[in-house]
């Protein structure tokens, strides 16, 4: 890089140093960063702390059980009582068939705006996630349960 | 930065041409490492945690919130339940070790260490009034962690005030 001093002359810049330390930051900047674009999913607990105070009780509470075989059983208690059992699709959890449930809940009850999830103990968790995400298409509040 | 070759044959015709002296032009360079440094610190400061995982641990994928937050971290592996980078209980094949487990699903080990974490949030509440006790515990699991140890870990923290969990999941919107 030149520049033009005052006098006419030609004055270089060492960009050496320059060049240098932005190679020290960038090395030390790759090696701290992550590379996982990492978020966050909100989920409560349904039991072992005292219920919230809430100004209106929903007409129907709703729960979801995930079974060990991708199954799934959802249940509203309330004004209404119903089950509903959906089997495994190809042996996964069938996401559309438990969006449709959930959005026919929402649809006859729309106060509804939580959901409590439990799964049996060998579930992987990664399946339970998989079913909150589902669920969360519908129902935006998904407590975990099961305690 | 120069370099001294046999020929007399230069890139930048900047310098004297007798002296054998070749002048790499490296403020391209420059430009290049600039805007290097900038999308590495953009990326570093857009992150929703501070945390990374361990190697061990795979994080399951779903549609994720980016909101920035600062609690206590815990973390699920194949071996080990750590809390805040702190082994807290061993686990063998994601369980826990027989007895650590009580009639509630709770944890002696973790309950142990949560009880310590929650007294000194206590502690700093009580001394400073602009300070509450924080209720939200970050987890990261294995996306291969059965569901009760899950309820194991969930349960130990409950107990001890915990109750809003925040999920880290590997953000499938991107």
């Amino acid at each position: 890089m030149h520049i033009e001093s005052g006098d006419g002359q030609d004055v270089e810049i060492n960009l050496a140093p320059v060049i240098d330390c932005l190679t020290v930051i960038v090395a030390f900047l790759l090696a701290s960063s992550s590379f996982l674009a990492i978020g966050i999913v909100d989920a409560g607990v349904a039991a072992g702390v005292p219920a919230p105070q809430v100004d209106k009780v929903p007409s129907v509470l709703v729960s979801i059980q995930l079974q060990a075989d991708s199954g799934v059983v959802v249940k509203s208690e309330g004004k209404a009582s119903q089950k509903t059992s959906i089997v495994a699709k190809d042996g996964q959890l069938d996401r559309e068939a438990l969006v449709k449930a959930l959005a026919d809940i929402k649809k006859a009850y729309p106060d509804v705006s939580g959901v409590t999830l439990a799964a049996d103990d060998t579930v992987p968790y990664e399946k339970v996630m998989g079913a909150m995400e589902s669920i969360r298409s519908q129902i935006p509040a998904v407590l975990l349960g099961g305690f | 930065m120069s370099l001294r070759f046999g020929k007399k044959r230069r890139f930048g015709m900047r310098h004297k041409p007798a002296s054998g002296e070749l002048s790499l032009n490296i403020t391209a360079m420059a430009d290049i490492f600039m805007l290097i440094l900038v999308f590495l610190l953009k990326g570093y400061t857009s992150g929703a945690l501070g945390v990374s995982p361990s190697a061990d641990v795979k994080l399951p994928a779903a549609f994720a919130s980016k909101e920035h937050l600062e609690a206590l971290k815990v973390e699920i592996s194949k071996t080990a339940v750590q809390i805040e980078g702190k082994a807290a209980a061993s686990l063998a094949e994601f369980k826990f070790a027989a007895g650590d487990v009580v009639e509630n699903g709770v944890s002696k080990s973790l309950d142990g260490v949560f009880k310590v974490e929650r007294q000194r949030q206590m502690l700093i509440a009580k001394a400073n009034e602009d300070v509450k006790p924080d209720a939200r515990l970050i987890v990261m699991a294995d996306k291969g962690t059965p569901y009760s140890t899950i309820k194991s870990v969930l349960a130990s923290a409950a107990v001890n005030g915990y109750t809003d969990f925040k999920l880290a999941v590997i953000d499938s919107s991107q």
